[in-house]
């Protein structure tokens, strides 16, 4: 069978495998739902049967599952206990609302980590490349949610000057989509800040790792004896090949970012797929959870999937080698 | 005048104080047009004092004193501009394991084409690439490879990629550090022929570096050999090859049981004896001759007081205090 598709069917067979450990896995956590939903100790036996039976627990869990799969299979994610709403329609929210800060985060992160990498590792063992090294891990050694307090303290409370929750201004009034959009990228500068500020040691360290490696390889020697400025050896040779193993940091760093931005979205209130999932494991909100973590491992795969595929075009040697 | 003059030059490893002189005054003549062989063992400092004409010298080693001067023109301490403009355009390199010299996710052509758009700007993409591709048939690869990458060629032919890519910019001076030692024999051999006769068609002057004298023996006009940072002998290929009972022939002890070191195919079968002992540490501060220690012939003199280099012949130098009496 060809790559792709082969990749491809790799790729659902792990969906599948994920969709049923999901499952048992929410099902072993302690704590039931009906409980929450009740929020009473003093529910009569009968309230609690009909309760049962509304949101699909009443039969063995084998039943339960095989009702998931089938509804799964017809893209019906079931209906959420605790907000009283389809999945789909939750999770579809949320979504965009993460896609967005991911998005931007990402974005910042990737780039100026390997500028500020690619800069460092040529300068391996300088004073500038010691101060970047130092700097980062001091930045990637603190808790994520602690230096969203901290920046909420500084930007929010001192200042004052930026929002520090939620994704609009409430009952705000938009003159135009302009201001409305505008109101949301306020709201994204300390989130995406945050998630900035902790993980951009991530890609400098492992561009600088990277680079400093091949720098040291014969064929950039070639390329400094072919006359070439310091400028082009690097970026043209080094950093072409340094590279490689950041793609796939990129992309297991974008998978982590699905369900990792949970204390981000906590700390600022970020309605999305963070925050829907840390309010879900609260009230046992099994449908919601599991629809979640499917969507996680759905991301996961593919940027996996993505960084293979990319891999190939970058590397030739991949292709032969299969 | 020489193509390329080195005199009395002087490398560093490390600092002053803890440094090692890896090349210690050493002076390298090239003709136009010349082959020159420079050999010795391992760690003699025959690929530093190569590699310290372009200034492609690693992190850490400097160029303590001694000049380099290359067509008439000093470039012991030139400006990194000027000797990227010397670069590839007037001397290029090919490096000692051509196997990982090459760049593993560009392909063979835009490498070879690389140098020539570098240096010069009126080129266009398309033109360098069809001259990568003629470059690629002269060195015996078909033309249709240029979009392989390096790891679709042997160890062969990836050398040939390199003679190729040295030749891009048709350079007044190629120098080539062990080119064909990860090779085995055959290709060897292919290689060296490769490499002569496109130096002769290119008009080019050779710097050819290897452990193996007899790799020099028939690609050279001249030889210089090195022991422990020193020249210790130089001459014509000729003489250094003769046979020891002709009127003229190699003078140093170190230089005849280097000779020695390689079975001769062409004559009767000769026990290989090797050099017992290894190069003295250079870390340490050296009195004397170098070779003292592994030397059969070693005097007193030799341990206490430095051989200079003495013109035996014309145009024949050795380091020895019985250059003339040492017996073969």
């Amino acid at each position: 069978m060809s790559y792709l598709p082969r990749k491809l069917l790799q790729v659902l067979g792990s969906i599948f495998a994920v969709a049923t450990f999901n499952f048992f896995l929410f099902h072993i956590i302690p704590g039931d739902p009906i409980r929450l939903i009740a929020r009473t100790q003093k529910l009569d036996p009968e309230a609690v049967a009909e309760l049962r039976k509304k949101f699909g627990l009443d039969g063995s869990i084998i039943h339960q599952y095989l009702v998931y799969l089938k509804n799964l299979a017809h893209a019906d994610l079931g209906y959420s206990f605790s907000l009283h709403e389809g999945v789909g329609s939750v999770l579809l929210r949320a979504l965009g609302h993460t896609a967005l800060l991911l998005t931007v985060s990402t974005l910042i992160v990737v780039i100026i980590g390997i500028a500020i990498g690619v800069y460092a590792g040529s300068r391996q063992g300088k004073k500038s490349d010691s101060w970047i090294v130092i700097s980062s891990l001091v930045f990637w050694s603190m808790p994520t949610f602690w230096v969203g307090m901290l920046l909420v303290f500084v930007f929010g409370v001192w200042w004052g000057g930026l929002p520090i929750s939620g994704i609009t201004t409430p009952n705000a009034v938009y003159s135009g989509s302009l201001s409305y959009m505008m109101d949301i990228a306020r709201h994204l500068i300390l989130p995406t800040l945050t998630l900035a500020l902790v993980d951009i040691a991530f890609f400098i360290m492992i561009t600088r790792t990277s680079l400093i490696e091949v720098m040291h390889e014969d064929y950039m020697l070639t390329a400094r004896g072919k006359g070439l400025s310091r400028k082009t050896v690097v970026w043209k040779h080094g950093v072409r090949n340094a590279l490689l193993p950041v793609m796939t940091a990129s992309a297991l760093y974008i998978s982590a970012l699905v369900g990792g931005a949970i204390q981000v979205e906590v700390v600022y209130s970020w309605p999305g797929m963070g925050l829907l999932m840390y309010n879900s494991v609260l009230a046992r909100d099994y449908p919601v959870l599991e629809a979640c973590f499917l969507v996680s491992s759905i991301v996961v795969l593919l940027a996996n999937f993505a960084s293979d595929v990319l891999y190939r075009v970058l590397d030739p040697r991949v292709s032969v080698a299969r | 005048m020489n193509l390329l003059d080195v005199r009395n030059l002087c490398v560093r490893y490390g600092s002053e104080q803890t440094g090692v002189l890896a090349v210690d005054t050493v002076d390298l003549r090239i003709g136009q047009g010349e082959f020159v062989g420079l050999a010795g063992e391992s760690g003699c400092g025959k690929t530093t004092l190569a590699m310290a004409i372009p200034n492609l010298l690693p992190e850490g080693a400097t160029v303590v004193s001694g000049s380099v001067t290359f067509d008439g023109q000093d470039i012991t301490h030139a400006s990194e501009e000027t000797l990227n403009s010397i670069r590839w355009k007037e001397i290029s390199v090919i490096f000692q394991g051509a196997l990982n010299a090459l760049n593993p996710v560009k392909s063979v052509g835009w490498q070879i084409a690389e140098p020539m758009l570098a240096h010069d700007s009126g080129l266009s993409d398309k033109d360098a690439l069809a001259r990568a591709r003629e470059l690629l048939d002269a060195v015996g690869i078909s033309k249709s490879r240029s979009s392989a990458y390096p790891h679709e060629f042997s160890g062969g032919m990836r050398q040939r990629v390199m003679i190729a890519m040295a030749l891009a910019c048709k350079p007044k001076l190629v120098i080539a550090d062990e080119p064909i030692t990860a090779l085995d024999v055959m290709t060897q051999a292919q290689i060296l022929d490769l490499l002569r006769s496109l130096s002769s068609s290119f008009d080019l002057s050779l710097l050819l570096i290897s452990h193996d004298l007899s790799v020099l023996a028939d690609t050279c006009d001249r030889v210089q050999v090195m022991y422990a940072g020193k020249a210790v002998e130089s001459g014509s290929a000729e003489t250094i090859f003769a046979s020891a009972d002709s009127s003229e022939s190699a003078a140093h002890p170190y230089t005849n049981r280097l000779l020695k070191s390689y079975p001769n195919i062409l004559h009767e079968r000769v026990f290989i004896d090797g050099i017992p002992g290894y190069p003295p540490d250079l870390s340490l501060p050296q009195t004397g001759c170098r070779f003292a220690a592994r030397c059969d012939q070693v005097q007193s003199v030799c341990r206490t007081q430095e051989p200079a280099l003495i013109e035996l012949h014309t145009n024949h130098f050795v380091a020895c205090h019985f250059a003339e009496q040492v017996s073969r």
